[in-house]
């Protein structure tokens, strides 16, 4: 190849080189926003409660709700609030009031415990490593 | 092309050095985050071949080097995977190289992006079947086989380039023999 002979130490990169490599690294960055987006979506907050550690109720965290759990002999009741992202009881007839006591909680894995009515309410999800990890 | 005696041989010893290549590489134990990465050092003997024997050997060679890997080192199992990754990608950088607006660079990086893609494709109705999602395949195996592609072909090109620029055409090296020393 003559034309290659006299140009030993120079690299032969051309434009349609740069231009394949950028595209193919846009392609894969791209492709990566997307996964995390789709990641962020999987990991959404979910609001679940537990009487006697079955599974009462459930709501995303970010809605507006407002319900009224009843221990199952219906003698005692929580009034739990969702307000975006934000969760509390607002009320509840259990001696001690500590649910109530408890406040606002926020993030995933944060739970507000009545123990008089044996409920639990927890903050879930949210973990986007493990929709990676497998 | 004339099958004599030097062009059998020169056949053979490229395809031991392609053979050998992968071997080595195999040996090497580079454990990142997927098992679908590594430099595929072979393709930077099949470039050479590619570019100064021309596209048919640089098949042969190519397919013939996943079968003997297969049946030799790895496993016939895993043929499938190999032998379509080599295929696509010997026929993707065959075009690339003959449309001259692309250097051994391009080629090299198209070879080993479609390689991994060709792979992933093979290899997704297994892992669709064992449990990973497509939205996983496509935008975390995908962007990381295309992002690893990318470097090993880099990796490659910048071998094969010199291989290439250092040792010339075979007709113009029978030349030269004659006139210079070794």
């Amino acid at each position: 190849m003559k034309e290659e002979a006299g140009s030993l130490k120079r690299l032969p990169i051309k434009k349609a080189d740069i231009l394949l490599a950028l595209i193919l690294s846009v392609t894969g960055i791209f492709l990566l926003l997307i996964g995390r987006l789709n990641a962020g979506e999987n990991s959404r907050l979910w609001v679940r409660g537990y009487q006697d550690g079955v599974p009462v109720f459930e709501y995303p965290a970010d809605a507006q709700v407002r319900t009224t759990i009843h221990t199952p002999d219906k003698t005692g009741i929580n009034v739990v609030v969702i307000d975006d992202n934000k969760v509390y009881v607002d009320s509840a007839d259990c001696p001690g009031k500590d649910c109530v006591k408890r406040g606002i909680i926020t993030r995933s894995g944060e739970e507000i415990i009545c123990l008089p009515h044996r409920l639990v309410i927890r903050i879930e999800g949210g973990e986007g490593i493990d929709v990676m990890a497998d | 092309m004339k099958m004599n005696s030097g062009y059998i041989a020169e056949c053979g010893l490229l395809l031991a050095l392609a053979v050998i290549a992968a071997y080595v590489e195999m040996l090497i134990p580079v454990d990142l985050m997927l098992p679908g990465i590594k430099a595929g050092l072979a393709n930077c003997v099949i470039l050479f071949i590619l570019y100064r024997m021309g596209p048919l050997q640089a098949m042969m060679i190519s397919l013939l080097r996943t079968m003997i890997m297969a049946f030799a080192f790895t496993s016939p199992a895993v043929l499938i995977y190999s032998f379509s990754g080599a295929l696509i990608s010997i026929i993707i950088m065959t075009a690339l190289s003959k449309s001259k607006a692309f250097s051994v660079y391009g080629v090299s990086m198209a070879g080993g992006v479609s390689h991994n893609i060709t792979q992933l494709i093979a290899a997704s109705y297994f892992m669709l079947s064992s449990g990973s999602s497509l939205s996983d395949l496509l935008t975390y195996y995908l962007p990381i086989l295309i992002f690893s592609g990318i470097a090993a072909g880099i990796f490659n090109a910048i071998i094969a380039d010199i291989l290439i620029k250092r040792i010339p055409q075979k007709k113009d090296r029978i030349k030269e023999d004659k006139c210079t020393h070794i």
